[in-house]
C-alpha cells in the first residue's frame, strides 16, 4: 500500500464521520468509485471502530464517576464503625464522625474517594497503615484501622477523633505568650521526631492538620495518610478540609513547589515546622506579605530568601529569629538535621541557655571572622598568640560541624533505607532496589543497608542478573542439563551462561545485526539459531564450531525449533514461511507460505506434529509427515507463542490479546483460556514436567500451575518487561531476558528454599533451644510434650519424644553442650539426660514452673515459678541436686544466663542480675516493665528484653537503664536472642514476624514474616540459621544469610546502573570486592 | 468565581488542583515503572509552563484552561520521553514496533516512554490530516478527559465528541498495529 493510498483513505473515512450512519455505505461507493484497493483500506479502518475498548482509552478512574463522592448518610455501617456525621471532606475523601463498637468510642473515618484497585495500591495502603500504626506518641492522633476496601466496604482509615481548634486559632483563643507558643511548637517537633525516627515523612504540616485538645495537647493529623493513599501526594486532606491548597502552600518547602519529591525528606518537615513557628510568632507567614497569588507564592518559596521574624515583629530579633531562620533555609542541608534538634533549640531558648543554630551560622562566618582578627591584631602584634586561640576554636568548631554531619547522614541513611524497605513491601522493586543500592554503595559497611536489600530479595527472590548485551537479548533458553542458559542478543551474539553465576562460559557464534532465537537440540550439543542476516545457523556448543549455515532467501527467519530426532530443524519468518530443514542445510519441505508473518513455533514432543502461529492470527497444527494441515483457527490477534504440553495432549498459544488458550493439540478443540493479566503475551514456555508454564508479558513475568489453574507464587515478583522466560529442568529457577536492558535474570522459583518446616507440636512451642553446634534442638509446647530433634549427616533433623506428659510446657533449658534437657510447666519441672538417653524424672513436682535456663557449662539448672520463687540445681551425672533458692513475690517471667550472671524478669519489674554461683544481687531489679523475652548479650554488657506491646528494650547491665527502645512488631515479643558475635539481635513476636537488629545502632536489618502464627521461641544455629518455634506447632529452620548471596548476585549489575553517577560511589568497590568473595565462596 | 466562569491561571490553580493532579495520573500510569516524573511534578512543571506564558491570561472556560494544562503535559512528557531515549537506546526499533500493544492497557501502570512518543507522532499526523479528531484525542489520551469534559472543553456536542474519538481511535489502531494491508491479507 502507497502512504498516498493511506492518507486518502483516512480523509475519506475520517469524513464519513459526520455522514448519517444509514447514508454511509451509499456515500462510499460513491466516493470511492471501483477502486477496490481504496475501499478495502476504508473498510479496514472502518473495521477498527470496533478496536478493544481499552486501546488508548482513558483511565477508567474519573472523579465524576467515582464512588464516595456521595456522603454516607448517617448510620451507615462501614466495618466496624457506624457513621454519625461528615465533617470534611478532601481530595482523598470524606471525614466522618463515626462511632465504633468495640471498644465504644468515636473516631474520626476518613472513607477514601477512590477503591484501591491495583494489588500494589492496595498492599502499600496496608503497609503504610501498618507502619502508621506503629506511631505511638500523644502528639500523634492515633490510627484504629485501616480497610483497603472489599466488596461490601470501601476503604477507610479510622483514627482517633481530636476535639479542638488549629495550633493557630488555639494558640490564639488561649492568647498564649510567645514564650508559651515556642513551647507548643516544641512539642508539636517531638512528635514529628517520634515519626521521623520510624522513617514516616508528614510533607503536609500546617496548622489545619495540628490540633489543640482540650488539654492543650497539640495533635498531628493525618501523618502518612496523604502516602498511603497516594504515594507522592504532598496533600493530604485534613478534618477541617477546607480551602486545601491556599492552606498547604505556604507551608510547603522549596523542594516541594519546584516539582522536587525526591529531594523530600524528614527535612522538609523542618520547613515546615518553621513555618508553623513563623506563623505562630508573628500572625503571618514567611512569603505571604501583600496577599501574593499562590503562584507567586510559590515562586518566593522557591526563589527568595526567607525574611527574619524580626521583619515583622522587631521585638523578636535574636535566638529565636536565628532559629526560624535555620529552620526555613532554603537549602535543606542549612536546615537543622532533625525535628529533636529543633526542639531542643526552642527549649535552650526558653531556659536561656546558649542555641545550636548560632554556631552552626558562626562556621559560615568563620572565613570572614579570621580576615578580620588578622587585620586587627596584626596591628596589636598579638597575631600568633590570637591565631592560634582562633585556630583551636575553629577546629572545635569543625569536628562539631562534621559530627552534626554524620549525624545527618545516617539519620538520612535510616529513612532511605525505610523507604527502600516500604517501596519492596508495596511492589515497587525498581526504586527499592535502587534506594538500598545506593546507600551500599555509598557505605559499604552499612548493615542496614545490607539487611534491606536481604529483604527486598527475600521478597523478590533474583538470584543474579547480568547485562552482556545493553542492546537487549532476546530468547533465552536453559541447556537440558539445566547448567547452561542459551540467550539470543540483539547484538547478534549468542551466549552460553553459567546458570549458577550468569557468568558468560562461551559464545557460540553471532549473527550480523542480531540474533533473534536460538535453541539446544535435545541431547544439548548443538544450537539452531537465527538472526537478522536471514540465516538459520547450526553450532556445535562445546567447540563453537558452526555446522551450517542456511540462507533464508528472503523467509526473514525469526523463529526456530528442534525436531526432538535431532536431524530437522523448523523455522518461521516473518515474511510468512514456515519450513522444515535437515541439518545438513537441505531443505526438506516448506509447510506453508502465507501473506502473515509467523512469530511463533513449536514441534510436539515426539516430533509428529508442527504447530505455528501467525501475525493474522491463524494458530495452525501441520503433521510432520504428510505436511498436511491437522487443525486450523483463527484469533483476533496475532499470535505471538506456542508450545505443545510435554508428555501431555495441549498446545497452549499466546497472542497480543493477552490472552493465553489451552488447545486440545490433537484437535484443535479449545480448552481453557487464561487471562493472566500481564500484558501481550511475549512468549510461553513450558517446564518438562508439563505442569507449569512460564509466561513473560508485558508487565509481568510469571509462571502458571496448570494443575490448580493460577499462578505460582502470585505473591512474588518475577520482574516486568521480560522478552523471554524459561523454567529450569529442576524446576528450581526461573531465567528472564528483558529486551530493553539486555537483563539476563535468574529467580529462585521453589518456595522457600532456605526454610525448613516441621508440624512439631499440636500447640505452642513455648520453648525451644539448640546446642552450641546445632546438632540438637529440644522444643517444648503446650501440647505437654518435649521433643529432641537430632541432626543427621545430610543435615536433616528427626525428632524423638522425650517421654514426658502432662501440662502445658512453658519453657525449656538446655546447655550448648546438650548434656540435658529441661522443661517446665504447669505440671512441674522434668530433667532428661541426654547423654545417657535414660528416662525423664520429675525435680519440682509442686512447682508451676513458668522459666527455666542452663549453665554454659551444664552444670546448673535454674528455674522460676508463678508464685515469685527462683530455685537453683546442680547437675551432675544426670541428676539434679537443690543448690539453693530465693522467693519474691512477682511471677518470674523469664531467665537467661551469661557466663555466671543469671538475668531474671519479674512481672512489673524489669530486670534483675543475679549471680549463677548463690544468687546474689548483681544489679538489682530495674524498671516497670514486664519482659517477656529475655537475653544476656554474650559479652554480659546489655540485656534485650521483649515486652507485650511489642517493643524490644536495649538494657545497660551495668545500671539498669533502658538504652534503646526498638519498635517494629506488633505484638509480645517473647523471644530475644545475640548472635555469637554480639553484633545482630533476632526477635521473634506473636505478630508472626522475626526480626533482626544492629545492635550497634538499634537499626532495624531484616523482617522474616511468612506465616501467619505467631513466632514464639527461638534459637539461633550456626551458619546464621535460626530455629523458630510457632503458635500453631511448626518448627521453622531458616537460612537468615541465604539472600544475601542473591544481593551479591546483584552487585556487579547494580553497580554498573549507576552510570555517569558512579564517582559519586567511591567505595562501591568494597562491595563488588564483598560480592566477589560471597558468589566465589558458595 | 464559578467552576465554568472566566479565570486566571493564578485563581484557577487551587479550583483544579486535584483535577489536575488526576490528569497527570492518568498520564503518568502510562508510563514505565520507577519512572522518576510523578503527579505532582508533572503537574508542577506544567503549571509552571502555563504561568510563564502569562499568568494573568483569562481563560473564558475552565475546559480551555484544561486544554492548556493538557498541551503543557503533552510536551513534557515527550521531552522526557526524547531525553529517555536519546540516554537509554539504541537500534531496537525492530521489537518496538511490536511493542505497540502497551497502548492496550492504560491503567495498569506500566506503559512506556516509547509510546508517548509513538502516540505524539501519530497525533502530529492526525493534526495534519484533521485538526478536531486531533483535538479530542490529546484531550481524551494526554489529559484523560471524559466524553463529557472534552465536549465542554471543545464547545462541541458530547455525540460528536463521541463520533470523532471513535473515528480517530480506529485510525490509530489501524495506524499504531504497524502492518499494511499486505500483513494482513487472507491467505
Amino acid at each position: 500500500m502507497t502512504s498516498d493510498l493511506a492518507d486518502r483513505a483516512a480523509a475519506l473515512f475520517f469524513e464519513l464521520a459526520s455522514v448519517p450512519v444509514e447514508a454511509r455505505a451509499a456515500w462510499l461507493d460513491e466516493r470511492c468509485g471501483g477502486e477496490v484497493a481504496l475501499r478495502r483500506e476504508v473498510d479496514r479502518l472502518l473495521d477498527a471502530l470496533d478496536a478493544p475498548d481499552a486501546f488508548l482509552d482513558p483511565l477508567a478512574v474519573h472523579p465524576t464517576a467515582a464512588s464516595g463522592d456521595t456522603p454516607l448518610l448517617p448510620g451507615t455501617r462501614v466495618g466496624d464503625f457506624t457513621v454519625l456525621r461528615v465533617i470534611g471532606s478532601g481530595s482523598a475523601g470524606i471525614v466522618y464522625v463515626a462511632e465504633q463498637r468495640y471498644p465504644m468510642r468515636a473516631v474520626a473515618l476518613k472513607v477514601l474517594r477512590h477503591g484501591l484497585d491495583a494489588t500494589s495500591v492496595r498492599r502499600r495502603f496496608e503497609l503504610e497503615a501498618d507502619l502508621l500504626a506503629r506511631l505511638d506518641h500523644p502528639g500523634v492522633a492515633t490510627i484504629y484501622a485501616a480497610h483497603p476496601g472489599d466488596a461490601s466496604t470501601p476503604a477507610f482509615i479510622a483514627m482517633e477523633l481530636v476535639d479542638g481548634p488549629p495550633i493557630t486559632e488555639s494558640a490564639d483563643a488561649r492568647t498564649l505568650s510567645a514564650a508559651e507558643r515556642v513551647e507548643l511548637a516544641a512539642r508539636v517537633c517531638d512528635a514529628v521526631q517520634h515519626a521521623h525516627q520510624r522513617g514516616i515523612i508528614h510533607r503536609d504540616l500546617k496548622p489545619a492538620n495540628i490540633l489543640v485538645d482540650p488539654h492543650g495537647q497539640p495533635k498531628i493529623l493525618d501523618f502518612g495518610v496523604a502516602r498511603a493513599v497516594d504515594a507522592d501526594a504532598p496533600f493530604a486532606s485534613s478534618q477541617t478540609g477546607h480551602g486545601q491548597l491556599v492552606g498547604t502552600v505556604p507551608y510547603m518547602s522549596p523542594e516541594q513547589v519546584s516539582g522536587r519529591p525526591d529531594l523530600v525528606d524528614t527535612r522538609t518537615d523542618i520547613y515546615a515546622l518553621g513555618a508553623l513557628l513563623f506563623k505562630l510568632l508573628t500572625g503571618t507567614l514567611p512569603f505571604a506579605d501583600g496577599n501574593p497569588s499562590l503562584p507567586e507564592l510559590a515562586r518566593r518559596i522557591a526563589d527568595d530568601e526567607p525574611p527574619r521574624l524580626s521583619d515583622r515583629v522587631p521585638a523578636l530579633a535574636g535566638d529565636l529569629d536565628t532559629i526560624v531562620g535555620c529552620a526555613l533555609a532554603k537549602d535543606r542541608e542549612h536546615r537543622y538535621p532533625s525535628a529533636a534538634d529543633l526542639a531542643m533549640d526552642l527549649r535552650r531558648y526558653l531556659a536561656g541557655e546558649p542555641i545550636a543554630a548560632t554556631a552552626a551560622s558562626m562556621r559560615q562566618v568563620l572565613a570572614r571572622r579570621l580576615v578580620r582578627y588578622r587585620r586587627a591584631l596584626v596591628a596589636s602584634g598579638l597575631v600568633a598568640v590570637a591565631l592560634a586561640g582562633v585556630a583551636a576554636w575553629a577546629v572545635s568548631e569543625r569536628q562539631r560541624a562534621d559530627q552534626a554531619n554524620a549525624d545527618l547522614a545516617r539519620e538520612l541513611s535510616a529513612s532511605t533505607l525505610e523507604q527502600s524497605r516500604f517501596l519492596a513491601a508495596a511492589g515497587n522493586f525498581l526504586t527499592a532496589e535502587r534506594l538500598a543500592w545506593q546507600e551500599l554503595f555509598r557505605r559499604p559497611d552499612s548493615r542496614h543497608a545490607l539487611w534491606t536489600l536481604w529483604e527486598i530479595y527475600a521478597r523478590q527472590p533474583l538470584r543474579w542478573t547480568v547485562v552482556a548485551d545493553p542492546r537487549g537479548s532476546g530468547s533465552v533458553r536453559f541447556s537440558p542439563d539445566g547448567r547452561h542458559l542459551l540467550t539470543a542478543s540483539n547484538d547478534g551474539g549468542l551466549r552460553l551462561h553459567e546458570s549458577a553465576t550468569g557468568a558468560i562460559v562461551r559464545e557460540p557464534g553471532r549473527h550480523e545485526g542480531g540474533a533473534w532465537d536460538a535453541v539446544f537440540s535435545r541431547d544439548g550439543r548443538l544450537v539452531a539459531s537465527v538472526g537478522a542476516d536471514d540465516m538459520l545457523r547450526v553450532w556445535d556448543v562445546e567447540h563453537a564450531r558452526p555446522l551450517a549455515a542456511i540462507p533464508g532467501e528472503g523467509r526473514q527467519l525469526f523463529r526456530v525449533v528442534w525436531h526432538p530426532n535431532g536431524t530437522r530443524i523448523a523455522t518461521s519468518g516473518l515474511a510468512g514461511r514456515v519450513d522444515i530443514w535437515r541439518t545438513d542445510g537441505a531443505r526438506e519441505a516448506t509447510i506453508v507460505e502465507r501473506a502473515s508473518g509467523a512469530r511463533a513455533l513449536a514441534f510436539d514432543e515426539r516430533g509428529r506434529w508442527l504447530a505455528a502461529g501467525f501475525d493474522d492470527g491463524t494458530l495452525a497444527v501441520w503433521e510432520v509427515d504428510s505436511h498436511r494441515v491437522r487443525w486450523q483457527v483463527h484469533q483476533a490477534e496475532a499470535v505471538t507463542t506456542v508450545a505443545f504440553e510435554p508428555g501431555g495432549s495441549r498446545l497452549v498459544s499466546g497472542s497480543f490479546s493477552q490472552t493465553v488458550h489451552l488447545w486440545d493439540a490433537a484437535t484443535g478443540t479449545p480448552l481453557v483460556s487464561i487471562e493472566p493479566n500481564n500484558g501481550t503475551i511475549r512468549r510461553i514456555s513450558f517446564d518438562p514436567s508439563g505442569r507449569y508454564l512460564a509466561i513473560a508479558g508485558w508487565w509481568r513475568t510469571m509462571v502458571w500451575d496448570l494443575d490448580d489453574n493460577e499462578p505460582v507464587r502470585s505473591e512474588r515478583h518475577f520482574g516486568a518487561g521480560a522478552w523471554d522466560a524459561a523454567i529450569a529442568p529442576s524446576l528450581a529457577y526461573l531465567a528472564t531476558s528483558d529486551e530493553r536492558t539486555g537483563s539476563l535474570r535468574l529467580w529462585d522459583l521453589r518456595p522457600s528454599p532456605h526454610l525448613v518446616e516441621w508440624a512439631a507440636h499440636t500447640g505452642r512451642i513455648a520453648g525451644l533451644q539448640a546446642t552450641g553446634d546445632g546438632a540438637l534442638l529440644v522444643t517444648g509446647g503446650f501440647d505437654g510434650r518435649l521433643h529432641a530433634w537430632r541432626r543427621d549427616e545430610t543435615g536433616t533433623y528427626t525428632a524423638a519424644d522425650l517421654g514426658i506428659s502432662g501440662a502445658r510446657i512453658l519453657d525449656v533449658a538446655m546447655p550448648p553442650g546438650g548434656e540435658w534437657a529441661a522443661a517446665g510447666g504447669e505440671s512441674g519441672l522434668w530433667v532428661v539426660d541426654l547423654a545417657r538417653r535414660t528416662a525423664p524424672s520429675l525435680v519440682g513436682e509442686s512447682l508451676n514452673v513458668t522459666a527455666v535456663a542452663a549453665s554454659p557449662d551444664g552444670r546448673r539448672l535454674f528455674a522460676g515459678t508463678l508464685d515469685g520463687r527462683l530455685l537453683a540445681w546442680d547437675m551432675a551425672g544426670g541428676r539434679a541436686t537443690p543448690a539453693w533458692s530465693l522467693a519474691s513475690d512477682a511471677e518470674v517471667l523469664s531467665l537467661d544466663v551469661s557466663g555466671d550472671r543469671l538475668a531474671i524478669a519479674h512481672r512489673l519489674r524489669g530486670v534483675a542480675i543475679r549471680s549463677t554461683m548463690d544468687g546474689r544481687v548483681i544489679l538489682p531489679s530495674t524498671g516497670t516493665y514486664t519482659a517477656f523475652g529475655l537475653a544476656v548479650r554474650p559479652d554480659g554488657r546489655e540485656i534485650a528484653v521483649g515486652l507485650w506491646e511489642g517493643n524490644v528494650l536495649q538494657v545497660d547491665a551495668a545500671t539498669g537503664a533502658t538504652a534503646r527502645t526498638l519498635s517494629g512488631h506488633g505484638r509480645v515479643v517473647g523471644s530475644v536472642r545475640y548472635t555469637a558475635d554480639s553484633a545482630t539481635l533476632v526477635t521473634a513476636s506473636r505478630d508472626g514476624a522475626t526480626r533482626l537488629w544492629d545492635v550497634a545502632t538499634g537499626a532495624p536489618l531484616a523482617t522474616r514474616a511468612s506465616r501467619t502464627a505467631g513466632a514464639e521461641s527461638l534459637a539461633l544455629l550456626p551458619g546464621d540459621r535460626v530455629a523458630i518455634g510457632h503458635d500453631d506447632g511448626a518448627m521453622v529452620a531458616a537460612e537468615m544469610d541465604y539472600f544475601l548471596r542473591h544481593v551479591a548476585g546483584n552487585a556487579a549489575f547494580q553497580a554498573a546502573a549507576l552510570g555517569p553517577s558512579a564517582a559519586d560511589f567511591p567505595r562501591a568497590g568494597e562491595v563488588l570486592a564483598w560480592a566477589r568473595r560471597t558468589t566465589e565462596g558458595r | 468565581m464559578r467552576p465554568d466562569g472566566p479565570g486566571t491561571t493564578g485563581e484557577l490553580l487551587p479550583l483544579v488542583y486535584d483535577e489536575l493532579r488526576r490528569l497527570a495520573r492518568a498520564q503518568l500510569s502510562r508510563e514505565p515503572a520507577g519512572h522518576t516524573l510523578q503527579p505532582t511534578a508533572l503537574v508542577h512543571e506544567a503549571y509552571l509552563r502555563l504561568w510563564k506564558s502569562g499568568e494573568d491570561k483569562q481563560w473564558d472556560r475552565r475546559g480551555h484552561f484544561f486544554a492548556a494544562a493538557a498541551i503543557a503535559m503533552r510536551r513534557i512528557l515527550v521531552e522526557r520521553a526524547r531525553h529517555y531515549q536519546r540516554i537509554k537506546h539504541g537500534g531496537q526499533e525492530k521489537r518496538v514496533a511490536f511493542d505497540i500493544e502497551q497502548v492496550d492497557r492504560p491503567g495498569a501502570g506500566e506503559g512506556t516512554w516509547t509510546d508517548v512518543l509513538v502516540i505524539n507522532d501519530a497525533l502530529d499526523r492526525l493534526e495534519k490530516m484533521d485538526a478536531r479528531k486531533a483535538q479530542v484525542v490529546m484531550l481524551r489520551y494526554f489529559a484523560g478527559l471524559s466524553v463529557e469534559e472534552t465536549a465542554s472543553a471543545l464547545g462541541l456536542s458530547p455525540t460528536t465528541v463521541k463520533t470523532e474519538w471513535a473515528f480517530a481511535r480506529a485510525w490509530f489502531y489501524r495506524t499504531l498495529r504497524g502492518d499494511g494491508p499486505e500483513a494482513g491479507e487472507a491467505p
